[in-house]
């Protein structure tokens, strides 16, 4: 290898390691993986798994939000172009969660009843950018208090999807 | 629901490194942001707000990272002396591709900490970070995805 082509990897190295992080994401691949994972629903006595809690109300959330960007499409089909590039997250946030595991209570396999939506497009618009806010602040919660690494790191992204939301609805 | 044996004092230790490991991987990309958001001013017209105030975030957060990771025992990492840029920044749109990259390799490291982190402190700060660097890659014109930080990976 010339001088020259080494200082250019050397420099590629560098990058690598300060701006892209590629060792350290595959040691972060493996602890996404490693969350213990419940075989079947509890029952509804069984004291729930704090995890299987916080990923039962992250479901519902995204259910929640759902059902508030279907109501809004509906009630305002000029909104659809801009909300439904966002509501295909929801979707992908909704099954990863399920994805990891049974839940009790039917797993939230229905969807949340239609809500209200506001009188006129901009309000309603508003009303979709509060609830990703709530929506996100409440991941950052569980986040914190998830015990499994990958339920941890999958709130985290899913709170950082959603604050972004509230970002470009604003 | 499956039961989690007791981590060996081996298996704890091997996980305490892959925090602090991710903790200063985190942390060379504070410092690499440090300097590519000065890279990113001298190429925005208008002053360069924006990127300012960006490069100050940062150098908060990497003063922030710097004392928990010595507070979890470890050696900080240092900023390196120079670094390559991926692809050459020479006008304004070049800098806010750059700028964006920046936050979404960010995010990246941050998610691997949440998963990782030995203390409430760092897992607190590494979810903010996550978030943060969300927000900051679509205020430089990133577009929103469904997994910041594990996009990919989930």
């Amino acid at each position: 290898m010339s001088p020259v082509t080494q200082r250019v990897d050397e420099g590629r190295r560098r990058l690598l390691a300060l701006v892209a992080g590629a060792p350290v994401l595959a040691a972060a691949l493996a602890a996404c993986g490693a969350d213990p994972r419940p075989k079947a629903a509890p029952g509804p006595r069984a004291p729930l798994d704090a995890d299987v809690k916080l990923r039962w109300r992250a479901v519902h959330s995204e259910q929640t939000l759902l059902a508030l960007h279907a109501a809004t499409v509906a009630a305002y089909p000029d909104l659809a172009a801009r909300l439904q590039p966002l509501t295909a997250h929801h979707d992908e946030h909704l099954a990863a969660l399920r994805a990891d595991g049974p839940l009790p209570y039917g797993g939230g396999d229905g969807t949340a009843a239609a809500p209200e939506v506001a009188a006129d497009p901009a309000a309603a618009l508003a009303a979709v950018a509060d609830a990703e806010r709530a929506a996100a602040d409440a991941c950052v919660v569980a986040a914190l208090a998830a015990a499994g690494p990958r339920l941890a790191a999958v709130l985290a992204s899913i709170a950082a999807s959603e604050a972004g939301h509230g970002v470009v609805l604003a | 629901m499956t039961t989690t044996p007791a981590p060996t004092p081996s298996a704890s230790a091997a996980s305490a490194d892959a925090g602090v490991e991710a903790a200063q991987a985190a942390l060379a990309g504070e410092h690499a942001c440090v300097y590519g958001y000065g890279v990113v001013g001298a190429h925005l017209p208008d002053g360069a707000e924006p990127a300012h105030a960006a490069l100050a975030a940062h150098r908060s957060r990497r003063d922030e990272l710097t004392a928990l990771i010595g507070d979890a025992g470890a050696d900080p990492v240092a900023a390196e002396p120079r670094y390559a840029l991926p692809s050459p920044v020479t006008d304004e749109a070049s800098a806010q591709a750059l700028a964006v990259l920046l936050e979404e390799r960010l995010g990246a490291l941050y998610a691997d900490v949440v998963g990782t982190a030995t203390t409430p402190e760092l897992r607190e700060f590494a979810v903010r970070g996550v978030v943060m660097a969300a927000v900051q890659a679509l205020a430089w014109g990133g577009a929103p995805t469904a997994f910041p930080g594990l996009d990919g990976r989930v």
